[in-house]
Order: structure tokens, then sequence, then C-alpha cells
């Protein structure tokens, strides 16, 4: 298994590859943020407020004198956080409601069923806006508005998953071999229903980030002066108009390259998908 | 005939959908934890103002009869006042819906055209460079924020280059027409005012382009993949074989044929138009609906929020509706 590891990584297409690089720089960012940054993400430096990148200050300082390049190594940690916490909500309780409805069937499932109809008819970001600001922004406020609301898709994909499995002759068999319900659901259809989820979740996880951030750019998230990319091209803003760039562009970048490795995971698996 | 019988019935399926949605809307505020009224009230209040507070807002009714009554009072246009400002929310809504549309179908339009024009151009190189730097710009489309893009955008065209108007206002200051439709470019042009119509476009210029480049990139992904299967076909390739003309080719069978499934996939994209609409007004200064519900939700105005909820839901539903309508006369093949 671990052996085979390095060929089966071989054999991935270049484009999940490149993300998969993408993503571990990323994830080596958040982790060891603390030792690679000389400043705090929120400490700052009172000789140098919104001074351009310079020596000491890589990528600048923003208003507080804080330092740029600092904050959004510290950022990763929120960011991808977040989101992967959030796509794990979203991923479990999909699944237990799509396991559920497709299981049982009948009225359980057809009211479900239209009870997630009802939900698609709001955009999913208007959604999040209301929800987060009639809950508040606490940390664990966004972690389940986001995962609650990319949850119904899930659902759907699951659903339809174990719907097409029902008919197949093995579960018929274990169906027939007097498993219980719970063992029906957990050992039998749920593993062989999985597999679509593998490659929505990580496009899932790049939306996710992109919703946190939104959410904080518009000041629904992360509150200032925390550290997290969409809250610092929020307060960099103000200073684009002013002809200093380097508070809103570099966040940004953070942003975008981490969202794009997302992507290229789950575009590079959907292309697998689809060749097979 | 057919399509009027068509349109019917989906009009009757929607009014359940409605029904759904508002209550959705309506009881969204009230099922999270905390009581509305203590979102009103001043911090200093005491229980009597509470109560007066609670009675003035209808909140001491039963909930049935507070969403009978609110539903009742949005079907005569009445979405009662903001809790903040005081003011009415039809009329809000009314003065700022069509600044709000007028970027959306500039922008739907414009990502209309560039993604039917890239996707197929980059079916019919499949593999080859045109391809694959339109995959690399729907990637790159698809991974932006579109709120940074349109600092950047700012920061390229505005503060850098200065071909862009300042990010704030639909026509530069001294230019005011007076506002007959809501819809700027329609009123600089009843009012004749030539030179008001140019600063409105200018001002429209990089929000629309925002908003545009976002939303390109899923339906470029979506019209290349249905070109290919379009090319692949055996109806086609029959086609091509017999020799008809290339312009015949292109326009009557893969066009035709790419297109039918293109409004199914803008109706969805549509909904993530309206949300990104809101942070692009934020960032343009755009006083449309979007920056009116995000001034709502920063202060918690529950009436704001279920108006604006309740408005964007609608709409997307209505879209979605519209887009049946128009595959199904696209392509003779779906049952209506």
């Amino acid at each position: 298994m671990i052996l085979s590891l390095p060929r089966r990584l071989v054999r991935l297409p270049s484009m999940v590859l490149a993300g998969l690089a993408i993503l571990t720089l990323v994830a080596l960012a958040a982790v060891f943020a603390p030792w690679l940054t000389p400043w705090g993400p929120e400490e700052m430096d009172m000789m140098y407020f919104l001074e351009g990148p310079m020596p000491g200050h890589w990528l600048g300082t923003d208003a507080n004198g804080m330092d740029v390049l600092s904050r959004i190594l510290h950022g990763a940690r929120i960011d991808l956080g977040v989101a992967i916490a959030s796509v794990a909500i979203a991923v479990t309780l999909g699944t237990l409601v799509g396991l559920v409805f497709g299981y049982a069937g009948g009225w359980l499932d057809h009211i479900g069923m239209r009870v997630l109809d009802m939900f698609q008819a709001f955009p999913v970001f208007i959604l999040a806006l209301a929800v987060a600001a009639i809950l508040g922004n606490s940390m664990i406020n966004l972690i389940l508005t986001i995962g609650f609301i990319n949850a119904p898709p899930y659902a759907r994909l699951i659903r339809a998953e174990v719907l097409s499995l029902r008919n197949r002759t093995f579960v018929e068999a274990a169906e027939a071999a007097g498993n219980s319900h719970i063992s029906m659901l957990f050992r039998h259809l749920l593993p062989n229903a999985l597999t679509p989820i593998l490659v929505i979740a990580p496009l899932n996880c790049g939306w996710a980030i992109l919703m946190l951030a939104s959410l904080s750019f518009v000041g629904l998230g992360v509150p200032v002066p925390g550290a997290e990319w969409g809250a610092m091209i929020s307060a960099g803003a103000a200073d684009i108009v002013g002809g200093r760039w380097w508070t809103a562009t570099f966040p940004g970048i953070a942003l975008f390259v981490t969202v794009l490795g997302f992507n290229l995971v789950g575009e590079g698996l959907q292309e697998k998908g689809v060749k097979r | 005939m057919r399509v009027a019988a068509y349109v019917l019935k989906r009009l009757l399926l929607l009014i359940p959908v409605l029904i759904g949605v508002s209550l959705i809307a309506f009881f969204l505020i009230r099922l999270l934890p905390g009581d509305p009224v203590l979102l009103i009230v001043p911090e200093t209040a005491t229980d009597a103002d509470i109560a007066a507070a609670r009675e003035r807002l209808g909140l001491d009714q039963p909930v049935l009869r507070q969403y009978l009554s609110y539903v009742g009072g949005v079907f005569q246009g009445d979405f009662g006042t903001s809790i903040t400002t005081n003011r009415s929310i039809s009329a809000d809504l009314a003065q700022r819906i069509p600044l709000t549309l007028e970027l959306l179908i500039y922008a739907m339009a414009l990502a209309l055209v560039l993604a039917v024009w890239g996707g197929v151009a980059a079916a019919r190189h499949w593999h080859k460079l045109p391809d694959k730097v339109l995959r690399f710009a729907a990637l790159f489309g698809n991974s932006v924020p579109e709120f940074w893009l349109g600092l950047m955008l700012i920061l390229l065209f505005y503060q850098g280059l200065q071909v862009a108007p300042a990010p704030s206002g639909r026509v530069d200051m001294d230019l005011a027409v007076p506002m007959q439709t809501g819809f700027i470019l329609i009123d600089t042009l009843l009012a004749g005012n030539g030179k008001a119509f140019l600063s409105a476009l200018h001002h429209l210029m990089l929000p629309v382009a925002t908003l545009a480049i976002t939303v390109t990139a899923p339906l470029l992904r979506s019209v290349r993949a249905s070109a290919l299967e379009v090319l692949a076909s055996d109806n086609y390739r029959c086609a091509a074989a017999h020799g008809l003309a290339p312009g015949v080719l292109r326009q009557k069978y893969l066009m035709r044929q790419t297109l039918t499934r293109l409004p199914a996939l803008s109706a969805i994209v549509f909904g993530n138009l309206l949300g990104g609409s809101v942070l692009i007004e934020y960032v343009f200064s755009w006083q449309g609906l979007g920056q009116w519900a995000l001034r709502g939700m920063q202060v918690r105005d529950y009436p704001v929020i279920q108006a604006f909820v309740l408005v964007a839901a609608t709409t997307y539903v209505v879209i979605f509706l519209l887009a049946d309508v128009i595959q199904a006369a696209l392509d003779p093949r779906v049952k209506m």
C-alpha cells in the first residue's frame, strides 16, 4: 500500500499533481507559520505604517504597522482550517441525509427532497450572507454556516448513488442475508457511494475558502484585525486609491493560488473520471 | 399554443416553490437563536420598551398570523419598513433594483457572448493552442476571487493607467440626468445627453467586466464540453461527410446543438452573478440592491434581510423558469 503510493502519484494527471504541490506549500505555510515569520499576525511595528515592500517587511506593512507576509502565512491557518472543517461538515451531513433518504425512499425521501429543492431556490452566497449576518461572526458560526450551506449537493449526490446501487445484486444479496439497516447503510451502501464525493470535495474546498473570504471582505466573516485573507483584502481596499497596492494585492494572490490549487485537483480528478 | 400551455403549467408549479421560499425567508430569522426584538431596541431599553416594540412590529401575534400578514403585505407590494432607517422597503427596492439589474444584464450578456464564442473556438481547436489558452483562462476565472479582481482592475485602470473613472457613481458628477426608467444607459439616451451616455458606459466598464470574467469561466467550460460532444456525434459527422458548406455546418449544426444546453447552465450561473453583485457593488460603491442589503445585514436590519432574500430567491426561481422555457423552445425534443 505505502510502497505503491509513488507509482499511484505518477499516474495522476499533471493538473492534480500541480494542485497537490500548491496545496502542500500552503499547508506547510499554515503549519509552520509561527516559525517562518519574524512577526506575529497581529504584532505592530511602530516604525513602519503602510510602508511598501522592503527588507524586514518583504511584502510591506499595513495601516496598523502589521507585517503583510506574516499575516498571509498565518492567514493560511484560518482559511485552510475553516474550508476543510466546513467541507467536512457538509460531506458528513450531506452523506447521512442522502443515505437515509435514498435508502428509506417513500414519503420521507419525497418530503426531504422537496425541502432540499426549496433551499436550492436561494443563490448560495446570498443565503450565506443572510445566515452569517443573523448568526453573527464567531469562527464556529462561520464554519457551521458554510458547512450547512454546502451540504445539499452532497445529499443529492449520495441519494442518487444509493438509488442506483439499490438494484445491484450485491445489495440485494446483503439484504437477503439479513443485514441490519445500520449495516446495510454503512457497510454496504456508503463505501460504494463515496467515489463521486472525492471529486467534488476538493472543488468544494475552493468554494468554501472563497465564501469565507467574501464574507470577511464585506465585514460578515472574520472580524478585523484577524489575519484572514478576505479581511486583509477588505482592509487594504481603501489603500488602493492612494496607490498603496501591497496591502490588498498580496493576500489576494495567496487566496487565488490556494483556490487554484483546489480547482486543479478537483478538475484534474474530474477529467480522469470522464476518461475512464 | 404548446409553449403557452407549458408556461402555464410551470407557473402553477412555481406556486408551491414560492410558498416554500417565503417560509424559509420568514422563518430563517425566527428559527435562529436570539429574539429579533432585542436586535431592534437599544441596549438601554426597559422591559416596557421591549414589549412596546414587540407590539408595534406585530411580534406579539402568533407566528402563523405574522407570516400570513407578511405574505399578504408582500402581495400588495408592501415589504414592511426598515427598522434602522424607517424607510419603506418597497420604495428602496424600486429605487435600487434597476441599478443592480443593469449590472447583471450587461455582465450576463457579455459573458454569454464570450463563452459561446470561446467555447466553440476551443472545441474546434481541441488540444491545440487556442483550446489550451481558453482552458487556462477558464481555470483562472473559476479561481480568482471576484472582489479582489475588481480591486486589481481599479488598481490597474484607474490608479495606474488612469483610463477608468474613480470607482463611485454611475456618471461623472457634472453630468447628472433625470431618472425615468432607473436604467442609466436608457435615461441618458432619453435625455438626449450623449456625453452622459458615454460617461455612464465608462463607469459601467469595470464592474461589468469584473462580473463577466468570473461568470464566463463556468459557461465557457460547459459550451466547450457540449460543442465537443456535438462534433463527435453521428449526426454532425454525417452532415460533415456529406460536404455541407462550412458556414451551414457551423451555424445550423454545431451552434444550434451546442446552444440547447446553455439556458439551464446560464440560470445556475445567474445565481452566482446575483451573489457576486453584492461584492462588486461594494467594491465599486454601486448604490444598488446589493449595497442596500449589505448595510441591512451589517446592522441586522431583519426586514431588509428578509426582503432581500425573498427578492433574490424569487428572481432566481423565475430565471430558472425562463431558462426552461427557452430550452424547450430551442430543443424540440424537450417534453412540454
